[in-house]
């Protein structure tokens, strides 16, 4: 066997070609970050699904016993329950003087803000501000995340809200998912959100992956915080290339998005 | 139960220590440093949610280095890497930092990058796995779902069109 069969000659040009490329300097920041935003939401599913099962359980020995399972109004809850994980222990929430300081740990988490919005009460939000006709077929939830399906008069498709806390990077990654041009790579139309001064503080993208059309509507919200509603002509749980459309277009218009990424409701929340 | 300070500590300690070559991974799977640096941070993202698991791993970097190949085959994203400016150095360097260190050549890497990425995707994988991530026909059939008669096919196909497509003149490249 020779060199030209098993490629030796391709190793030594990759090698060649890549040797000198790093890793950008920010991964790790975003990866911790962003890593534990997806661990929280899968520990919150497996809660809630523990919970109501709880709850299922609790409910039939109630009623086996014959008891009333009724509470006085002093005997309801006024705190919030503590988070099940241990992540809001080991960072003591509201006692932090910067963003990001976190108390000396080098990858911080986001601290608490308008972007920890209960899954239900952004549901409960996204029901009230749609349009006439458009309606919500079933959601997912998560801390400052909702995603699921709406029906609309041109047929159904999904639909997803995220709010993202202000980043570590100065800024730099909520201000990148908020404007036109170069950081908007991906898209086939891109229209900038302007305020009250002619600065642009958040866009409306569209897209096409495969067959099926995307619409994105993003704003900068207080202490850079980032709201991000998204819609597309696709129920599959993972629309792409090969995904058959649901509908000629996504349940809301480009315009629509952008009306309602602006509504003050989704950083209206205070933890 | 594991504090979250000590699997960040770990998390991190293999993150510094594996990062660079996952993003030359990235790179040339995706010929594109933008792409390159998305698709590394979501198998990272992946990774780190299901650190517990990956840490038990036999290889923990063989394991990583799967999940990036998956993610690039199951996620990329809508447009091509051919669509994207390759031929541009200066974008070729892209969100990463370089260190010269006076071992690579700029068009060199534009014009690899260029070749690669007239492959099919399937096609850059088997080749990245097999003569960049140095790994057996057996364990890229694995890693790929595919049957080792088709990554020889496959690898042996790509390399005869990568050869083809590096021997062209350098007017298909625009750094010439």
């Amino acid at each position: 066997m020779t060199d030209l069969d098993n490629g030796a000659d391709l190793r030594e040009r990759m090698d060649h070609a890549t040797s000198e490329l790093s890793a950008p300097d920010h991964l790790t920041s975003v990866v911790l970050a962003d890593g534990r935003r997806l661990r929280r939401r899968r520990r919150v599913l497996t809660v809630a699904t523990g919970t109501a099962a709880a709850a299922v359980v609790a409910a039939l020995v109630v009623a086996s016993l014959g008891g009333d399972a009724s509470t006085t109004g002093a005997d309801v809850a006024t705190q919030p329950t503590p988070t099940p994980t241990s992540e809001s222990s080991a960072s003591p929430r509201g006692e932090t003087p910067s963003p990001w300081d976190g108390g000396g740990e080098p990858f911080p988490e986001a601290p608490p803000g308008w972007w920890d919005a209960p899954g239900h009460l952004l549901a409960s939000q996204l029901q009230v501000h749609l349009p006439d006709g458009v309606s919500v077929v079933r959601t997912e939830e998560d801390t400052g995340w909702l995603h699921g399906e709406l029906d609309a008069p041109t047929g159904p498709g999904g639909f997803e809200v995220i709010l993202y806390p202000p980043d570590p990077d100065k800024g730099r990654d909520n201000l990148a998912r908020s404007r036109c041009g170069k950081q908007a790579r991906y898209t086939d139309t891109c229209e900038e959100i302007d305020d009250a001064d002619g600065k642009p503080v958040g866009r409306v993208a569209t897209f096409l992956q495969g067959q099926v059309t995307f619409y994105e509507a993003t704003l900068l919200g207080p202490e850079g915080g980032l709201v991000h509603l998204g819609t597309w002509n696709s129920t599959d749980e993972k629309p792409g290339d090969g995904t058959e459309p649901s509908a000629e277009r996504p349940p809301l218009t480009p315009d629509q998005l952008r009306e309602l990424v602006q509504d003050p409701a989704w950083t209206s929340y205070r933890p | 139960m594991r504090r979250r300070t000590d699997t960040d500590a770990e998390f991190t300690e293999f993150l510094t220590a594996r990062a660079d070559q996952l993003y030359r991974s990235a790179y040339l799977l995706t010929t594109s440093p933008h792409a390159a640096e998305d698709l590394v941070q979501a198998a990272l993202v992946k990774t780190y949610a299901a650190w517990g698991r990956v840490r038990r791993a036999d290889d923990p970097v063989a394991y990583v280095h799967g999940v990036l190949t998956k993610t690039f085959l199951s996620e990329r994203r809508r447009r091509s890497s051919t669509e994207l400016p390759v031929a541009d150095p200066g974008v070729l360097e892209g969100p990463g930092r370089t260190a010269d260190r006076g071992g690579s050549d700029p068009t060199d890497r534009v014009a690899l990058l260029t070749a690669l990425a007239r492959l099919a995707p399937l096609d850059r994988a088997v080749v990245v796995l097999r003569f960049w991530e140095d790994r057996s026909v057996t364990q890229t059939a694995a890693a790929l779902d595919l049957t080792e008669a088709a990554v020889k096919n496959r690898s042996l196909r790509a390399l005869r069109e990568l050869r083809a497509l590096l021997a062209e003149p350098t007017h298909d490249r625009s750094t010439s």
